[in-house]
C-alpha cells in the first residue's frame, strides 16, 4: 500500500456491502404485487411449488429470503445443491436455481415431493424456459407455477435508488437523485451499480456526493467495459459465488 | 415510551391506541394520507406505519425501517403533523421513529419473523447438507398432509403417496388404456401370474407414476392387510447406499424382502449404478421367487434400456410389459374436463380446447398448466377467461420473451402513420411527422429499460428532455384523446406481442 503524495486521496478498500433482507425492507409495487400475493402463508401453490422469477436486481433474492426465514425454510443456491439424493424435513427455498445441475434439481424436487414440502424457486427466466436436457426435469419445470416480477416503474426505481443509497449511508441529495433517475438506464441493476460507483466515487473524493460526481458516473457506466475496475462493488452478493457462505 | 402498546404502568399521561378515539383518529389520518398521496406512494412507504401512542401533545408513529421512517419523515412528515393536527387540536407534534409492530408484506400476521427457528437462513449461519434432516421441522403453512399414508415404511423410506392419484382420478383414454387395465389387474390380484413384475413405460409425464400410486392406494386401503413400498429408483439407491455406509445391508434386503408389493418408479435412473442394479436384481429375483409383486416404471421399454445388465432387461420384460402413448386431442380434452369438474371451478370451453392445442407435450405439462389457471383465478378471484390464459401462461406458451429495440418501435410506429423511418431521426417538424416520432419515443420508455439520453440519440440525437416532453406530451393526449390513445395502446400490443 503506497500513499499517493501527491493527492491526499483516500484509498476505498473494497468493502462488501451486506444488503439485509428482512422482511420490513421489502418494497411493494406493481412489479411485484403478483409475487407477494402469491407468497402469502395462506395461499396454496400448485403441487406446492413457486417460482419467481424476473430481471437482475427486481428484488428475487429479498422475497427468498423473507420467505424462508417466515417458512424455516432450507435456503440453497442453485450451484449448491446437495448432490445425493436427502430427505429434506423443511420447505426448500433455491436461488439462482437455474445454475443448478439438472440430476441434483430434479431429485430435490421429487425428495420435496414425496415429503410433501414446498419448493420456492427463483431465477432470471421462466423455468419453461431453461434450457434443460433431462426430460423428467424440463415437464416438472414446465408445470410450475411461475411469477414474472416485472421492471420496476418510474416510482419504484425511485425508491430502490433511495433505498440503495441508504444502505451505503450515502446523503445524496434529492435533485441529485432524479438528475441520475432521469440519465441512467432504469433498471435495478444499473442503479445498484450506480450506487456503488457513487459510494467508490464519494469515498475517494472524501466528499458528499455532487451533482458533479454523479455526472462522472454516469459518465463512466456509458462507458463499455468500464465494469471491470469496479468488480468488487458491482452486484451485491445475490451472486451465487458469495450466497453460499450464507446458505447451506 | 418504548414499545408498540403500553403497559398502563408507564408515563401517566401517554396513552395507548386502545383509546377508541385515537384509533379512530389514526385510521382517518392514514385514510386521508392515502387519498392525498395516492395506492401505489401508500403502497411502497406508508402501508407499514404503524400508531406508537401519544404522550402529551405529541403522537408517535412507527416504521420498521431507518430507510422507511428518513423517507417519511422527510416526504411525508409535514403531511402527517397537519393531518393529525386536524384531527385532533391536542396534538402539536408528530414524531417518526423506528420500531413498533411490522406489518410484514408477506405475513398477515400469521408467524412473526422472531418465530422461525434458529435454522432460518441468517446471512451468517452456515449449515451442511446434512443438517436438514437434523433440525426440528417447524410448523409450516404448507405442511405435509398428515391424513396422506406413507407407503409401506418397512422399506425405511417409503414415500408419501399423493392422495389425488387414485383410479378414479385416472382420466382414460385410447393411448393409455392398455396400461390402466393392467394396473388395475395387479391391484385387485397382486402377482398374477403374468403380470409379475409389471412394467409400465413411456415418456415423461404421461401417468406412470399416478398408476403406481393407484396401485398402492387400492392395495393398502383393501380389507385385507398388504405391505406395499413405492419408492422412486433414485430413493432405492439412496437406501441401499446408506445400508452400506452404516453396515445394515441385511436389514435393508430383510425389511425390502419382507414386503408383498415393491414398486420402484424412474428405474432408468439406475443406469450407470452398477451396485445398486446388482442389489436391485437379487431383492427382484427373492420378491418374485417368493411370489410377491413388482411393478417397475422407466421411460422406455425393458429392451430399449440400454445401460442395464442384459438379465436385468430380460427379467424385467418377462411379465407384462405395458405402454402409455402420448396423448391425443381428445383425451387431453378429457383430461382439462375432469380435472376442472374436480376443481370445481368454471373453464370455458375455448379455454380447454386452446389448452389442448397449445400443451400438447404431456399430461403433466397440461394439468399443470390448468392447476395455474385455477390457482390464479381463485387467488386474484378472477374468472378463467382466454386472455386470462394467455396472460397467466405465456412463460409456457411462448418460447421466449422478446426484448423490444427501440428500432423496432420506431419501424412499427411509422408503418403505422405511414410515415418514412428515416423520418424518427429527422429534423422535420410538421407535426404529421413529430407525433408519431413522439409516440415512438413515449413507447420507448415504456418498453424498454433504455436511459432517456439513449432514447434521445436513437432519435437523431436529441436532448433527454425533448424525450421526457414527448412522454409528457404523449400521456397528456392520450387522456384528452381517446382515437389517439387506442392508437397507441395497439401499437403496444402490438410490439410485446
Amino acid at each position: 500500500m503506497t500513499p499517493n503524495h501527491t493527492e491526499s486521496r483516500q484509498l476505498a478498500l473494497p468493502f462488501r456491502h451486506e444488503p439485509r433482507f428482512l422482511a420490513a425492507g421489502l418494497l411493494a409495487d406493481s412489479s411485484n404485487a403478483d409475487a407477494l400475493a402469491w407468497l402469502k402463508p395462506s395461499v396454496e401453490w400448485p403441487q406446492d411449488r413457486l417460482a419467481l422469477w424476473g430481471p437482475e436486481g427486481c428484488g428475487k433474492t429479498h422475497l427468498v429470503h423473507v420467505w424462508a426465514a417466515r417458512t424455516g425454510a432450507c435456503l440453497l443456491a442453485g450451484p449448491a445443491l446437495p448432490r445425493d439424493p436427502v430427505r429434506p424435513e423443511h420447505p426448500i427455498a433455491i436461488d439462482d436455481a437455474d445454475t443448478a445441475s439438472e440430476r441434483p434439481l430434479l431429485h430435490l424436487l421429487n425428495a420435496c415431493r414425496d415429503a410433501g414440502l414446498p419448493v420456492l424457486l427463483a431465477s432470471r427466466t421462466a423455468p419453461a424456459r431453461w434450457a434443460v436436457s433431462l426430460p423428467d426435469l424440463a415437464s416438472r419445470l414446465r408445470a410450475v407455477t411461475s411469477v414474472e416480477i416485472r421492471p420496476p416503474d418510474e416510482h419504484m426505481l425511485r425508491a430502490l435508488l433511495a433505498r440503495l443509497l441508504s444502505e451505503r449511508q450515502l446523503s445524496v441529495a434529492e435533485p441529485v437523485q432524479d438528475w441520475l433517475l432521469l440519465r441512467l438506464p432504469r433498471t435495478p441493476a444499473a442503479l445498484r451499480e450506480a450506487a456503488a460507483r457513487l459510494d467508490r466515487a464519494g469515498l475517494i473524493a472524501g466528499r458528499r456526493v455532487s451533482r458533479a460526481l454523479a455526472a462522472d458516473v454516469v459518465r463512466a457506466m456509458a462507458q463499455p467495459d468500464s465494469l471491470a475496475d469496479y468488480e468488487d462493488f458491482a452486484p451485491m452478493p445475490q451472486a451465487a459465488s458469495s450466497a453460499v457462505p450464507c446458505l447451506l | 415510551m418504548q414499545g408498540g402498546t403500553q403497559d398502563g404502568s408507564s408515563a401517566d399521561d401517554s396513552v395507548a391506541l386502545d383509546e377508541p378515539q385515537f384509533a379512530q383518529q389514526w385510521a382517518r389520518v392514514r385514510g386521508r394520507l392515502q387519498t392525498e398521496v395516492g395506492d401505489v406512494e401508500y403502497r411502497t412507504w406508508l402501508r407499514q406505519m404503524s400508531f406508537g401512542g401519544v404522550d402529551g401533545d405529541e403522537v408517535t408513529v412507527r416504521l420498521p425501517t431507518r430507510f422507511l421512517r428518513d423517507w417519511v419523515r422527510s416526504h411525508y412528515g409535514d403531511r402527517l403533523n397537519a393531518l393529525w393536527q386536524s384531527e385532533n387540536r391536542g396534538i402539536r407534534r408528530v414524531d417518526i421513529r423506528v420500531g413498533g409492530t411490522t406489518e410484514l408484506a408477506l405475513a398477515e400476521s400469521v408467524a412473526p419473523v422472531e418465530e422461525a427457528p434458529s435454522v432460518a437462513i441468517s446471512p451468517t449461519s452456515a449449515l451442511t447438507v446434512a443438517a436438514m434432516a437434523a433440525v426440528p421441522a417447524p410448523s409450516v403453512p404448507a405442511a405435509p398432509r398428515s391424513d396422506a399414508p406413507r407407503s409401506d415404511d418397512r422399506a425405511g423410506e417409503g414415500a408419501t403417496l399423493d392422495p389425488r392419484f387414485t383410479f378414479d382420478s385416472f382420466v382414460v383414454g385410447k393411448p393409455n388404456e392398455f396400461a390402466y387395465a393392467c394396473a388395475r389387474r395387479v391391484a385387485e390380484q397382486p402377482a398374477f401370474t403374468g403380470f409379475n413384475p409389471l412394467f409400465l413405460y413411456g415418456g415423461v409425464g404421461l401417468g406412470k407414476t399416478h398408476l403406481m400410486h393407484a396401485i398402492a392406494w387400492e392395495l393398502t386401503g383393501g380389507a385385507r392387510p398388504v405391505s406395499v413400498a413405492y419408492m422412486s429408483a433414485e430413493r432405492f439407491m439412496y437406501r441401499f447406499i446408506a445400508a452400506i455406509r452404516s453396515q445394515a445391508t441385511m436389514e435393508f434386503k430383510e425389511q425390502l424382502r419382507s414386503l408383498d408389493v415393491l414398486m420402484v418408479d424412474d428405474l432408468q435412473f439406475l443406469i450407470g449404478k452398477d451396485a445398486t442394479q446388482e442389489e436391485f436384481f437379487h431383492t427382484f429375483n427373492a420378491l418374485v421367487d417368493a411370489g410377491k409383486q413388482i411393478v417397475v416404471s422407466a421411460d422406455k421399454s425393458p429392451s430399449d434400456l440400454s445401460g442395464l445388465e442384459e438379465r436385468v432387461r430380460t427379467r424385467l420384460g418377462c411379465g407384462m410389459v405395458a405402454d402409455l402413448h402420448a396423448t391425443t386431442y381428445e383425451l387431453r380434452i378429457s383430461i382439462l374436463e375432469a380435472k376442472a369438474a374436480r376443481a370445481g371451478v368454471p373453464v370455458p370451453g375455448r379455454v380447454m380446447e386452446f389448452l389442448a392445442q397449445k400443451i400438447t407435450t404431456n399430461v403433466r405439462e397440461l394439468e399443470g398448466a390448468l392447476n395455474r389457471l385455477i390457482a390464479h383465478a381463485n387467488l386474484f378471484s378472477r374468472p378463467v377467461t382466454l386472455e386470462a390464459t394467455q396472460e397467466v401462461l405465456h412463460d409456457v406458451l411462448k418460447a421466449h420473451d422478446r426484448r423490444v429495440t427501440i428500432e423496432e418501435i420506431q419501424k412499427r410506429v411509422a408503418e403505422h402513420w405511414n410515415i418514412k423511418l428515416s423520418d424518427m431521426t429527422s429534423a422535420r417538424r410538421a407535426r404529421a411527422v413529430a407525433r408519431p416520432r413522439q409516440v415512438a419515443m413515449y413507447l420507448a420508455k415504456q418498453l424498454t429499460s433504455r436511459s432517456l439520453p439513449e432514447i434521445g440519440r436513437k432519435f437523431g440525437n436529441r436532448d433527454h428532455t425533448t424525450v421526457m416532453h414527448a412522454v409528457s406530451r404523449v400521456t397528456e393526449l392520450m387522456e384528452r384523446d381517446n382515437g389517439f390513445a387506442e392508437d397507441v395502446e395497439l401499437l403496444r400490443r402490438m410490439l410485446e406481442s
